[in-house]
């Protein structure tokens, strides 16, 4: 309760309210943008964070997160067109509901469960976050080397049909951490006479250019479409029977959101379509899903938005980032000094139960800001988008000059993103890379210090239960993921 | 056809990484050294690449759309010559403008309107605003 109040005092200062509230404003502006994701909204935003001070600029930094995770529903209920990839489950029920002229309806449905599923996550997080710091504080270099691996694993494991090409994503993104100059040794690795690379690479360009400027070239043919109905705070009541329809769908999907959000390499799209899928199979009209139900909209919105916030568990706790996006929030810390991980409670409370604080004035915000202002909403979707495209190319040159007030981030940023647009025609998702890039370095790290302590014996990293469960998991998760394509390539022989 | 090409690519630069990584200092039983983790990584990339060349699966390549491409790449190329020598306003109205030709609508009176006034509003919020170290105009 202490904790609490000491971050309500801090999320309270006006200077983190109005970050708090810019951030969830621009996040949700973003997002409603068809195809301009979450990790873009966070790419573009990082730099406007920089003369912040940490506290500031992490609480906007997490409301650009869920306000863009909120916002991509307007798109895909209003046009059909997912903003994020969480809320394309949205589509199958939020859109046809729009066609029988309900969107308002559906509309206000997405907030109410964003709300809940957003407070309940943050419950989780709240109370779930000390008990992991406290474990996480007799973690040594074989823990922490090993829940990485683990991360690794999952992330190449789950979310795609074909591993190999997350894991070769994942080395990517590693080698390209190792560019730079070697602080063990002084070494310099891949610099290849640039000054500007003896530091290594900095994340906002590789962020930037693989989801900012390779999701603006995918999408500029996409046509722009009018949103054709408008939309009346009186258009957005629900029915009675819409209220008691959503009930238990949000509440459930708010336990598979806290149940994967935590969970490396899974994330709010995991959850959003687990809770789906649980809710189509329990309904005694499973046909009619996709046809316009209330349950179809309740539980994945709910389950996304309790998996945004309780993504922060492993990230704020242990410094291990689950998903792209929490690799991304995580490069936002180091960037403001903040070294995220067990002793983030003790050595600065005030950022962390501030952070959370400022979640519950997120979410107060989000429900305050979407329904009055749907129209605003709905007018941003109304711009042609062969306006829009060409001032965020402005935006990411701008915010990528402003980090160093160098042509050469720019250039990176141009390098970054002509390469995610190559991968991503090809089939490859950069997520993986931005994943294998934040983490590669702290593996490596951890596996030196390892190597030291244990005086070059690799058993060292299998001296500790924790270490032996990450390592025996990360093997059941390989060994699950070759039965998986064994068996997908039987059934299509 | 793709998809050997794509796997191919990564693989060479993946072999070419591992070829580099051999000249940094090496590794010894309880020191791993500056090359541990390129020569892995990169070594790993290439066996990947490999593995992808002679069990590929499903071709889930797309064609690429080479007009947006290259008018975004040609846009962002002139922000980045430009910016320190003629300004933001420059920089700003010639990568939009250039952008622009990526998608096939031409409309350009209200496109020139709207990024006369985006320069602007660029201007105000990042020099005037935000103190970016850059000239609005210069050298003209």
């Amino acid at each position: 309760m202490e904790n609490l109040l000491l971050g309500l005092s801090t999320a309270l200062l006006p200077v983190n309210l109005i970050a708090c509230f810019a951030g969830v404003l621009l996040g949700t502006a973003i997002g409603v943008i068809p195809g301009i994701g979450a990790m873009a909204a966070i790419a573009l935003i990082l730099p406007l964070t920089f003369s912040l001070d940490p506290t500031t600029g992490i609480v906007m930094l997490a409301g650009v997160y869920y306000g863009a995770e909120y916002g991509g529903s307007t798109a895909s209920i209003l046009l059909n067109l997912p903003g994020t990839p969480s809320n394309a489950i949205t589509c199958l029920d939020g859109y046809p509901m729009a066609q029988q002229g309900r969107a308002g309806v559906a509309l206000f449905i997405t907030t109410v469960a964003s709300f809940v599923g957003g407070s309940i996550g943050i419950v989780v997080l709240t109370l779930l976050t000390p008990v992991i710091v406290n474990i996480g504080m007799a973690f040594g270099p074989a823990e922490y080397f090993a829940l990485i691996l683990l991360c690794f694993v999952a992330v190449s494991a789950i979310g795609s049909e074909d591993p190999r090409k997350n894991m070769v994503m994942i080395l990517i993104g590693g080698l390209v951490s190792t560019v730079g100059t070697d602080i063990y040794d002084g070494v310099e690795r891949y610099t290849f006479g640039f000054d500007n690379l003896l530091d290594g690479l900095s994340l906002v360009p590789v962020a930037m250019g693989l989801f900012g400027l390779s999701e603006i070239i995918l999408s500029v043919r996409s046509a722009s479409q009018k949103v054709k109905q408008s939309i009346s705070l009186r258009s957005m009541i629900p029915t009675r029977t819409d209220w008691r329809r959503m009930f238990w769908p949000m509440m459930r999907g708010a336990g598979f959101g806290c149940l994967f959000g935590p969970l490396p390499g899974t994330g709010p799209s995991v959850a959003a379509m687990t809770s789906y899928a649980s809710e189509r199979s329990i309904s005694d009209t499973p046909e009619e899903f996709g046809k316009g139900r209330v349950e179809g909209i309740a539980g994945p919105e709910s389950s996304n938005n309790a998996a945004v916030q309780t993504a922060f568990i492993p990230t704020l706790s242990l410094g291990i980032p689950g998903t792209p996006t929490m690799a991304i929030m995580i490069g936002g810390l180091m960037i403001h000094g903040v070294v995220p991980g067990p002793l983030l409670i003790q050595n600065e409370p005030e950022l962390f139960w501030g952070l959370v604080a400022s979640f519950w004035i997120g979410n107060l915000l989000l429900l305050v800001l979407n329904i009055p202002l749907i129209g605003l909403w709905v007018s941003l979707l109304n711009i042609p988008y062969r306006l829009l495209y060409p001032s965020i190319i402005v935006l990411i040159c701008i915010g990528s000059y402003s980090v160093s007030n160098s042509t050469f981030d720019v250039a990176l940023v141009l390098i970054f993103g002509v390469i995610g647009y190559l991968l991503r025609r090809q089939g490859f998702s950069p997520a993986p890379m931005l994943i294998g890039f934040v983490l590669t370095p702290m593996l490596e790290e951890n596996l030196r210090r390892g190597m030291l302590m244990g005086r070059g014996e690799l058993s060292y990293f299998v001296s500790s239960p924790i270490a032996i469960g990450a390592l025996l998991l990360a093997l059941g998760l390989v060994l699950f993921s070759l039965f998986r394509q064994h068996r997908a390539r039987r059934r299509a022989t | 056809m793709t998809r050997y090409i794509t796997w191919g690519m990564i693989g060479l630069f993946g072999a070419g990484a591992f070829i580099l990584a051999l000249g940094f200092a090496s590794t010894t039983g309880q020191k791993i050294g500056p090359a541990s983790a390129p020569l892995f990584l990169s070594g790993g990339i290439a066996v990947l690449s490999l593995w992808g060349i002679l069990s590929p699966s499903k071709d889930e390549s797309l064609a690429l759309e080479w007009r947006p491409l290259l008018a975004i790449v040609a846009g962002v190329l002139l922000f980045i010559l430009t910016i320190e020598r003629f300004g933001l306003v420059p920089a700003t109205l010639l990568c939009m403008g250039v952008s622009y030709l990526g998608q096939l609508e031409r409309r350009f009176a209200s496109f020139a309107i709207y990024v006369a006034l985006f320069a602007a509003a660029t201007c105000l919020i990042f020099i005037f605003g935000l103190g970016l170290p850059v000239a609005p105009l210069k050298g003209l």
